[in-house]
C-alpha cells in the first residue's frame, strides 16, 4: 500500500531523516517508535505533505505522491492525527468533522456522515459544542472522527494516546481497534507507550537519529540490542 | 435608519451617516478575507483606490458611466489581488500582514510619483477630480446627498448578504477552518491557497466598488487619502473592534468608532490633529483587554458569565446537600 524509498529530510545542516526505506502492506498495523528527536513526526509530516522532502520517493496505492501538498494527500486516502492535538477550536464538533467530509465528498450526505463518525467515537452528544470545550481525550477522539469520516485507506496516528489516563487509554485503544476493523484500515502509529504499541502492532519500525534501525514483530523489536541501546544508551542494564 | 432622511434633512448629518456607511461597507468587504479567512491584510485601501481611479479615469477619458466603470475597477482589483495574494499567501501570520502593508505602500508611492499611465492622466499626488455633471443618476451623480444615503445602505445590505452566503456555505466552513488552523485545514483536505485567493478576490472586487462610491460621493480621488496606509488601518480597526468572527462585527465596530472619529476630526481637527487616532488606539487596547473577540462578542461573554455563575451556584448547592 505504502512504499517509501530513500527519504531524506534536512533542516539546513541538520539531517533529520536519512535514507528511510519502508513498506506498509494493506491491513497492517505498523507501530513507529524511537527516542525523542528520532524524526518520527518529521517522517509523518513528510509522508503527509506537511513538509517537503529533500530526496526520495513515496508511492501510495501505486501512485507517486512525493511532495504532494497535504490536502491532495488527504484526498488520495491518507488521514492523520497530530502529536499536539489540533481541532478547529472555534468550530463545533460537528463542523470539525464536516470540514474533512465536505473537502472530500462535498455536501451530499454530510450531516449524516458527521453524526455517524461522532457517535462512533462517543461524541454524539457533544456535536454542537465548540471543540474548545472538550477535554484532551475528547479532542483526540474528535481528530479521529475527522480522520475517519473521509474514509481513508491509511490512517497515521501521531501519539494519539499521549496525555490520556488509564481509562481514557483503554477507551482509545478500543476505538482504534474498532475503527481499523470497520473501515478495513491500514494504520501507522507513532507511540511512546510501549505496552500499547506492542499489543496493537503487527509490525514495528524503529527510528533513531533519522535512520531506520529495526523492522520486525513486537517480540523481535523488544529483544533487539540496537533498539535497547537507542533507548537506554550504551551502558545499559536492560537485560531484564 | 432607512427613513432617517425624512426626519432629518440636515446635509451634514446625512453626509456623516453616508461616510460612516461607506466605512461599514469597506470594513465588511475587508472582513471577508480578514475575518472569515483570518488573513489580516493591511493593504485593503489599494483595492478601494483601484476602483476609485479606474471608474473615474474611464469616465474622464471615455465617458463610461461609473455604474459600469465600477465593474471594470472591480476586475482590475481582482487582477491586482491575484498578483498580491499568490506570493503573499505563501507567508503566514505577521509576515503575510507585513507583506500586504509593503505592497500597499509600493502602490501608493508609484501612484504619487506617476503623472500619466498611457492615455490616463493620474496626476500623481494632486489626484483627480470627478467631473461634475449636476444631477445625473445615469452617471452616478446626484445633487443632493439623500440618493447616496440609500445607495450605500443597499451596498451594505448586498455585502452582508454575500458575506452570509459565503459564511454558511461549504467554502465558508473551509475559511473558518483556515482561520483557526491553516495546517490542520490542509491536512484535512482543504485547498488552502485556493480558498484564501477566492476570499481575497471577492473582497477586492467589492472593495473596488466601494472605491467607485468613494469617488462619486467625495468627487475627488487622490493617493494621499484613498491609498493611504492609515485608511487601510482604519478599515481593519473597525472590523477588529467590532469582532471579525461576526458578520455584524464590522457594523458594530464602525458605528462605535467612525461617527466619533468624524465628529472629533470636524470639531478638533485643526487644534488636535490626529486626536481621533489616539482615541481609536485606546479603544483598540480596551477591546483587546476586555473583549478579545470584539464588542459583538459581548452577548456571548454575558451568557458565559451567567452560565458560570449558575454552575458555581449548582455546585455550591450540591456540596451543601
Amino acid at each position: 500500500m505504502l512504499k517509501v524509498r530513500g527519504i531524506t529530510k534536512r533542516f539546513g545542516g541538520l539531517r533529520v531523516l536519512e535514507g528511510i526505506d519502508m513498506d506498509v502492506s494493506a491491513g497492517e498495523f505498523v507501530g513507529l517508535i524511537g527516542p525523542n528527536g528520532a524524526g518520527k513526526t518529521t517522517l509523518f509530516n513528510v509522508l503527509t505533505g506537511m513538509l517537503p522532502l529533500n530526496s526520495g520517493d513515496v508511492t501510495f496505492l501505486g501512485r507517486n505522491i512525493t511532495n504532494w501538498p497535504g490536502n491532495r494527500v488527504f484526498l488520495a486516502g491518507i488521514a492523520r492525527t497530530f502529536q499536539v492535538v489540533r481541532p478547529f477550536y472555534s468550530l463545533s464538533c460537528r463542523d470539525n468533522v464536516l470540514v474533512a467530509y465536505k473537502a472530500k465528498f462535498g455536501n451530499a450526505g454530510a450531516d449524516e456522515a458527521a453524526m455517524e463518525a461522532l457517535e462512533f467515537l462517543g461524541l454524539g452528544k457533544k456535536a454542537d459544542k465548540p471543540a474548545s470545550e472538550l477535554n484532551l481525550a475528547e479532542k483526540r477522539k474528535l481528530e479521529l472522527a475527522r480522520a475517519m469520516v473521509a474514509k481513508p485507506k491509511l490512517l497515521m496516528l501521531d501519539e494519539v494516546m499521549a496525555g490520556l489516563n488509564a481509562s481514557e487509554l483503554d477507551d482509545m485503544i478500543d476505538h482504534i481497534r474498532r475503527l481499523k476493523q470497520s473501515l478495513a484500515l491500514t494504520v501507522i502509529a507513532v507511540e511512546h507507550i510501549m505496552h500499547v504499541i506492542m499489543s496493537l502492532s503487527d509490525r514495528i519500525l524503529v527510528l533513531n537519529q533519522g535512520k531506520l534501525i529495526a523492522d520486525g514483530t513486537p517480540k523481535q523489536i523488544a529483544a533487539n540490542e540496537e533498539v535497547i541501546r537507542a533507548y537506554l544508551g550504551e551502558d545499559s542494564n536492560a537485560a531484564s | 435608519m432607512v427613513l432617517l432622511p425624512l426626519f432629518d434633512s440636515d446635509p451634514y448629518h446625512i453626509h456623516l451617516i453616508i461616510s460612516v456607511g461607506l466605512m461599514i461597507y469597506l470594513a465588511m468587504t475587508w472582513n471577508i478575507v480578514g475575518g472569515l479567512a483570518g488573513q489580516v491584510s493591511f493593504g485593503h485601501a489599494t483595492f478601494v483606490g483601484m476602483g476609485a481611479y479606474a471608474s473615474t479615469l474611464l469616465f474622464i477619458n471615455y465617458g463610461l458611466t461609473p455604474w459600469l466603470g465600477m465593474i471594470a475597477g472591480g476586475l482590475l482589483a481582482v487582477v491586482v489581488s491575484l498578483m498580491v495574494g499568490l506570493p503573499c499567501f505563501r507567508l503566514r501570520g505577521a509576515f503575510f500582514s507585513l507583506s500586504t502593508l509593503a505592497l500597499a505602500e509600493v502602490v501608493r508611492i508609484v501612484v504619487v510619483n506617476t503623472e500619466r499611465i498611457g492615455p490616463f492622466e493620474v496626476r500623481g499626488a494632486a489626484g483627480i477630480l470627478v467631473p461634475l455633471k449636476g444631477d445625473a443618476p445615469g452617471l452616478f451623480q446626484f445633487n443632493g446627498k439623500v440618493p447616496y444615503y440609500y445607495i450605500i445602505w443597499m451596498m451594505i445590505g448586498a455585502v452582508y448578504y454575500i458575506s452570509y452566503r459565503i459564511k454558511t456555505s461549504r467554502y465558508g466552513l473551509f475559511l473558518s477552518a483556515i482561520a483557526d488552523d491553516e495546517e490542520a485545514a490542509r491536512a484535512n483536505g482543504v485547498n488552502v491557497l485556493k480558498a484564501k485567493m477566492l476570499a481575497l478576490m471577492v473582497s477586492a472586487f467589492l472593495a473596488a466598488i466601494g472605491g467607485t462610491f468613494y469617488a462619486q460621493f467625495y468627487r475627488s480621488v487622490d493617493p494621499v487619502n484613498v491609498l493611504a496606509v492609515g485608511f487601510s488601518m482604519e478599515i481593519v480597526l473597525m472590523a477588529v473592534v467590532g469582532g471579525t468572527r461576526f458578520l455584524h462585527g464590522p457594523i458594530i465596530g464602525t458605528l462605535i468608532l467612525a461617527p466619533f472619529g468624524e465628529v472629533v476630526r470636524a470639531s478638533l481637527g485643526g487644534s488636535f490633529f490626529g486626536l481621533h487616532k489616539i482615541i481609536y488606539g485606546m479603544v483598540l487596547v480596551a477591546v483587546i483587554l476586555f473583549f478579545p473577540n470584539g464588542i459583538a462578542s459581548l452577548p456571548d461573554l454575558i451568557r458565559g458569565r451567567v452560565k458560570e455563575k449558575q454552575n458555581l451556584h449548582a455546585a455550591g448547592v450540591g456540596a451543601e446537600e
